[in-house]
């Protein structure tokens, strides 16, 4: 019996280090989603609040703080936390223990600690809990297909390469460069996000969903595009190799590395090894691509001045996808997981492993070693 | 594209590829009968180049030298270092001379590559990755991981100070992986695997200017069979006899009648990280030298 009941979603902050702007639409056009708020406490940067404001008039819908009290309103079924990474882990558990299902914009805690206080939350409520970002995207979609069709055999090992080609890069003065690489734990600075984290993670999601549980972890973080993530020790690029229990090898490329450098927005492919072959898949594809002369003789393109790296903005592209919108696909997983009282493809389950991946890798960029896991982050720190 | 199996090219002076078995009794034997022995009895070759790496290689290599022939291997031989003194007496009791040239399994778009480089605004270096099938064995698929280390150098422009070694088998299938960090902060990731793909394979170079790529895939034409799509063969033979051209051509021979120490010693460490590596399920860093 096809269920009707409509889902009421909290949009929790639309803060520049996240990316709620980016679900609005599809939970809009949902028909069993109806937006019934936006929320945020009271203590966050001047121009946040605002945004918040003026994303609730555009909606429609009231403004509320803080989020403690936010959260425990009738109506609300789904909060969707669009937070700074260090807030999340609070907002996720707090609207955990109110009962309430959690969409959550990647990561779900700053460290291990806070993201075990998440998966703790989510098992003693019983809720359900998705994020989106991960597993929906045409590559990762292609790359299980692949997979499941038995094609390639039995895996051996996966390369990925991920990148936006976004900002704009400058020389970099040897004096400014920090002289040394910046450990993981502070993930909020004003003008860069930690690319390694930001785009490895979505490589990361893609292995993790192919292999077995992950051993070893090694990184190298220190060739860099831009003067403002050296200036900060802090990659704009980095490699990880990670070796699971079966010792398949996975490798990873990514980063953030300039625009105008790629005609779909950045390298998005796998290579899959396998027993019975290579598969390879472009993660940009299927696609139209286009050549409009207007657009390559009268380009004079900069970054917006608002948004020099481009976390919220895309850059000129020669290519017109033709896949389904990943929010969309991720939001109808969500519903059937509702619905059927199942999970969705990458719960906070997934994503805490997910994130241990991500710190042995800075840990073994810090240390210059491979990290084993399970990380034990005192140790390494 | 790479022969699957192993090949010698030997002179006398006629030219003459000729294919090399593992016999089940032990040892080699070349194109069906004849043992390594009496077919250079047969032959009398003046020069053999060894183009492909097998088991047993040491052996015949060694067999070579003590009959006073030049030899070329086009990449590293396997061996302990014990084997490697011995290896530098034969040479010298018996004036013959070895050379490791690699050069026309390289990529025989390199120098266009490279001048590409230099005539665009794609600036420095940060991230060279290639993934390519290095042939039917773990160490066919060792040299090729060799050559392109040795190829990484060039584009880096730069020594290599970090090297990590991964390795993985499967049935009777390996993926080989090299990641490398250069002096000049460049990074690398090398892929050589024995699973079906091609042999000129996927480039991807990423520089402060731009993205250069080369697609194996799609330069070359393939054709639409009942069985699928898949690329036109070539002759593999073509490059080892261009680059036999090129070779004979060169007015100068090398100087050294041995490879150098150093290169032989950080192939060598590949190979024994990569044993480690399979075994242990472990990455494996290499010391530098």
């Amino acid at each position: 019996m096809i269920s009707d009941h409509e889902y009421g979603v909290l949009l929790v902050s639309f803060s520049r280090h996240s990316h709620q702007q980016s679900f609005v639409q599809a939970f809009k056009d949902h028909p069993r989603i109806r937006i019934v708020g936006v929320a945020d406490d009271p203590d966050i940067d001047p121009y946040l609040k605002p945004l918040n404001q003026a994303w609730a008039k555009k909606l429609g819908v009231p403004y509320i703080e803080p989020i403690e009290e936010a959260v425990k309103q009738e109506g609300v079924d789904i909060v969707s936390v669009g937070h700074e990474i260090e807030r999340r882990s609070r907002i996720a558990v707090m609207a955990a223990s109110a009962g309430k299902h959690l969409w959550i914009d990647k990561f779900i805690g700053a460290n291990l600690a806070e993201c075990d206080a998440v998966v703790e939350a989510v098992n003693q409520a019983g809720v359900k809990s998705i994020l989106p970002s991960y597993v929906y995207n045409s590559l990762v979609r292609q790359c299980h297909q692949a997979v499941a069709s038995e094609s390639p055999g039995e895996l051996i090992g996966i390369h990925v390469d991920i990148m936006f080609n976004k900002g704009l890069p400058t020389p970099i003065p040897d004096e400014i460069r920090k002289p040394f690489f910046l450990p993981p734990g502070r993930w909020k600075f004003p003008d860069i996000k930690r690319e390694l984290l930001t785009v490895g993670a979505y490589a990361v999601g893609l292995i993790l969903g192919c292999f077995d549980r992950i051993t070893e972890v090694y990184g190298q973080g220190d060739a860099y595009f831009f003067q403002e993530h050296a200036k900060h020790g802090a990659e704009d690029f980095g490699t990880l190799t990670l070796v699971d229990e079966n010792g398949r090898i996975g490798t990873i490329s990514a980063g953030r590395i300039g625009v105008g450098t790629h005609g779909a927005g950045g390298p998005q492919q796998a290579f899959l090894f396998g027993t019975g072959g290579t598969v390879f898949i472009d993660g940009t594809r299927p696609r139209f691509d286009t050549h409009i002369r207007s657009s390559i003789l009268e380009a004079s393109y900069e970054p917006p001045h608002d948004d020099p790296m481009q976390w919220a903005s895309s850059t000129p592209s020669q290519v017109i996808g033709i896949f389904d919108d990943p929010m969309t696909l991720a939001l109808e997983d969500f519903i059937r997981a509702l619905d059927e009282d199942d999970a969705p493809q990458f719960t906070v389950h997934h994503a805490r492993d997910h994130l241990e991946i991500l710190l042995a890798g800075y840990h073994a960029i810090v240390q210059n070693k491979p990290v084993p896991l399970p990380l034990d982050e005192k140790a390494v720190s | 594209m790479i022969s699957m199996l192993p090949e010698i090219l030997v002179t006398n002076p006629n030219i003459h590829i000729a294919t090399v078995n593992q016999r089940k009794s032990g040892g080699t034997s070349i194109s069906g009968d004849l043992v390594f022995e009496k077919y250079l009895e047969e032959v009398k070759p003046d020069l053999c180049v060894f183009l492909s790496p097998y088991k047993g290689m040491l052996g015949d290599l060694s067999l070579c030298l003590e009959k006073g022939l030049h030899i070329i291997t086009s990449g590293p031989v396997p061996h302990a270092d014990k084997s490697f003194q011995q290896l530098v007496d034969i040479v010298k009791n018996n004036k013959a001379r070895w050379e490791i040239r690699d050069d026309f399994m390289l990529d025989p778009y390199q120098e266009k590559l490279q001048q590409a480089i230099e005539e665009t605004d794609f600036g420095l270096l940060v991230y060279y990755r290639e993934i390519t099938f290095g042939g039917p064995s773990l160490l066919s698929n060792w040299w090729r991981l060799c050559q392109l280390y040795d190829k990484a150098k060039a584009l880096f422009k730069s020594e290599i100070v970090e090297t990590h070694v991964s390795a993985n088998r499967q049935r009777d299938k390996i993926q080989l992986s090299l990641t490398l960090k250069s002096a000049n902060r460049a990074n690398g990731h090398i892929i050589c695997t024995n699973s079906s793909y091609k042999s000129d394979g996927d480039l991807l170079l990423i520089g402060t200017g731009g993205v250069m790529t080369y697609e194996g895939l799609h330069n070359g034409p393939g054709i639409f069979t009942k069985r699928g799509h898949q690329p036109i063969p070539s002759d593999p033979h073509l490059p080892i006899m261009s680059w036999w051209d090129k070779i004979i051509g060169e007015e100068t021979p090398a100087s050294e009648a041995l490879p150098s120490p150093k290169r032989m010693g950080i192939h060598n460490d590949i190979l024994r990280a990569i044993t480690r590596s399979i075994k242990d399920k472990r990455i494996i860093k290499i010391k530098p030298g």
